[in-house]
């Protein structure tokens, strides 16, 4: 009989993380999806424990006094490990430091292998990278729809934008699938578009030669598929000779600052938005003289928090908008609470998504802040489903937005109307969401 | 005093850390031929981190002083008593008889000191696996889960540590309290008249077997965490420490940092 991994996926020290839990318990405090299904088995520790014992079950030496694990029991473990957002909450507060995000991801790559996984939602994902080059089920050729209008001189917010295709540029702005296909999110891409033009920034796009970053690939499993795409991705943007790379999105960035240099050398520096506008305001090429009266709450990305650091950034870009007033909600940080679209749990567990949405928007609206701040379009997205479940009344921004708006001189309102209350956040062709 | 089959208890006890080394030797075979490789460099980031974060549990005092603390009372209590048999054990077959070393702990000071010893870190001990069954069954904190693993270790652990204490009353009832510091055991010098117990090595075979049950069941149980969790603590600090995770201005491929200059 097969195992029900391909165990050669994990290394040693994933084995002695599955080793060195002691069901502690200080995951269930946090765990987003936890707190929507409290069941052990979407626990870290229930996890840990269930993947354990599968491990000797199998494979260790008193494996024939051991009762094998049935099929559905296996599909049941399979289950539990993609009921996660991968969010690294459990990582921030697993007192034996266990690297939960890497071990989850390792466990996924091995179910792939051993053809257990991923869940059919994210197959279909996978299945639309490799059709349409997005996740989003949408064609190539509108990714740069986004941009159309100002290509044709009539946007009134943005000037053309620059194909690096057709003249070379020190920044690249790496828009990501997100805010290129999503109807209701494209405004961060041209609200990023206005801000790099107000700083007078020599940047471009890739207009439709911009390909998927493929996270999603990684986070449900597909290792060995990502591989392939992320390097011939690296040679293509090694080949540009930028200096900086910059991103919308916050999965997007970690996969190209994090992952990629896993793959291949990257010859550029790799920013997210926040950390360029804080760069370009800290050397004044971006000078805000509009006011923005407006309180505000900051959402963490995960992925740009927790697993890339990167806190301090986007609350100083906040704080040198002139009008908006910050307040924390009680979880932010390295504590933040994940809006649960990561990681594949919107594409395989969208109810589970939905209440976690939910949970972060009362949180936020505790706070009495009039707008709820991220700086991800895929949080956006995914706030933005809890907003409407919830029927709240907070405003669901972009960081751009906020910034945008405060390029002219005046007191400003924010650049860009809310969407309807119930709209959908995604086009109404498209399929299941995808995950950052 | 010792066991009057000294040579008995300790056959008993290689047996008892051969099975433990079978244990982790297992797992460790096991690790060599399922998994991939993976790169363990900078012994000095790893010994820092064992010796400081790993067995100090820093991360957990960050979360909690409580369960830090019972944590530590449990952790420190049994690794301190381990030492000390260890040391009676080197004592009995190691350190050579008639010397220096060897008289001070067979005079009164020195079997008066290991007695404390004994004591203080036995007693730590048992307030760490009081204060956790309380905090399990009593409180019920939510956090907590029990399985059968999680009752045994605990469990486990509170007999030895009383029968231990109960060995050490034995010991003080025949050989006399007047000069001991042994605080504890003079405290459980009921139990083997409350017992019956005719023979005063009965207590230390009950607390000796138990002791080495226990040592042998540490990598098949829940236990068996105290091997693995400060390792994987080392291994995480010294990876961070030789690649730090990035910052808020800090992202970028190698390369990209070699070339440097000025930012767009």
């Amino acid at each position: 009989m097969s195992d029900s991994l391909d165990w050669s996926r994990l290394s040693w020290r994933h084995m002695l993380e599955l080793e060195a839990c002691a069901r502690c318990g200080e995951c269930q405090t946090m765990c987003p999806v936890f707190e929507q299904d409290s069941r052990e088995g979407v626990l870290p520790r229930g996890k840990a424990r269930g993947y354990k014992s599968l491990l000797h079950g199998e494979n260790s030496l008193l494996r024939l006094l051991r009762r094998r694990p049935s099929d559905d029991e296996v599909q049941g473990l399979v289950s539990d490990l993609y009921e996660c957002s991968v969010c690294g909450q459990c990582r921030e507060v697993c007192p034996v430091e266990i690297d939960t995000v890497e071990l989850w991801e390792a466990l996924r790559a091995a179910t792939v292998a051993a053809d257990k996984g991923p869940l059919p939602a994210h197959q279909a994902l996978y299945q639309s990278i490799q059709n349409n080059d997005n996740p989003w089920q949408q064609p190539r050729t509108s990714r740069d729809r986004w941009a159309t209008r100002a290509a044709k001189g009539k946007s009134a917010e943005i000037e053309p934008v620059a194909n690096i295709a057709e003249r070379t540029a020190e920044v690249l702005y790496f828009v990501g699938c997100t805010a290129a296909f999503d109807m209701n999110i494209k405004q961060v891409a041209v609200n990023t578009v206005r801000v790099l033009q107000a700083a007078e920034v020599d940047f471009a796009i890739l207009g439709q030669e911009e390909h998927c970053c493929c996270s999603v690939m990684l986070r449900v499993g597909l290792r060995d598929q990502f591989g392939e795409r992320a390097q011939a991705h690296i040679e293509q943007l090694n080949s540009l000779g930028i200096r900086t790379l910059v991103t919308s999105c916050a999965g997007c960035f970690k996969t190209i600052a994090q992952d990629y240099p896993r793959i291949a050398p990257l010859d550029f520096e790799v920013l997210h938005i926040s950390q360029f506008m804080l760069r370009l305001m800290e050397e004044g090429r971006l000078t805000l003289e509009g006011e923005v009266p407006l309180s505000v709450t900051y959402h963490d990305p995960c992925h740009l928090g927790r697993h890339r650091g990167v806190y301090d950034a986007p609350r100083e870009v906040l704080a040198r908008v002139p009008g908006v007033q910050l307040v924390e909600m009680a979880r932010n940080r390295e504590r933040a609470r994940c809006c649960g679209a990561g990681g594949g749990l919107k594409a395989g567990f969208p109810d589970v998504q939905d209440r976690i949405s939910q949970s972060r928007v009362q949180e936020a609206e505790a706070t009495g802040a009039e707008a709820l701040v991220s700086s991800c379009p895929f949080c956006y997205q995914g706030l933005q489903v809890g907003i409407n479940s919830s029927g709240s009344a907070l405003r669901m921004m972009d960081l751009t937005e906020v910034v945008s708006a405060a390029l002219q001189k005046g007191t400003q309102e924010a650049v860009s109307p809310p969407p309807a209350p119930g709209a959908d956040a995604v086009p109404a062709e498209q399929d299941e969401p995808v995950t950052a | 005093m010792s066991y009057e089959h000294p040579a008995l208890f300790y056959l008993l006890a290689f047996m008892a850390v051969a099975v433990l080394a079978v244990g982790l030797g297992a797992r460790v075979l096991l690790w060599r031929k399922l998994a991939s490789t993976d790169t363990v460099r900078g012994g000095g980031h790893f010994l820092r981190a064992l010796l400081g974060p790993a067995i100090f549990q820093t991360r957990l005092l960050r979360l909690s002083r409580v369960r830090w603390l019972i944590h530590m009372a449990i952790f420190w209590g049994f690794l301190l008593l381990f030492v000390e048999s260890f040391w009676l054990m080197a004592l009995q077959w190691v350190v050579p008889e008639g010397g220096a070393t060897a008289r001070f702990f067979a005079d009164s000071t020195g079997e008066a000191i290991l007695g404390l010893w004994g004591d203080v870190w036995g007693l730590v001990l048992l307030i760490g696996l009081v204060a956790a069954l309380v905090r399990r069954y009593a409180v019920r904190s939510p956090q907590l889960e029990t399985l059968l693993e999680d009752a045994v270790a605990l469990w486990f652990l509170l007999v030895v540590t009383l029968t231990g204490f109960a060995a050490e009353g034995a010991r003080l009832a025949l050989e006399g309290e007047a000069t001991s510091w042994a605080f504890m055991g003079r405290g459980f010098m009921w139990v083997k008249p409350a017992f019956g117990l005719e023979d005063p090595m009965t207590l230390f075979w009950i607390h000796g077997i138990l002791s080495l049950l226990l040592i042998a069941y540490l990598p098949y149980s829940k236990l068996g965490h105290v091997f693995a969790a400060p390792v994987q603590i080392a291994l995480r600090r010294s990876a961070r420490e030789r690649a730090p995770a990035s910052a808020d201005r800090a992202c970028g491929g190698p390369r990209a940092r070699e070339r440097g200059g000025e930012p767009a």
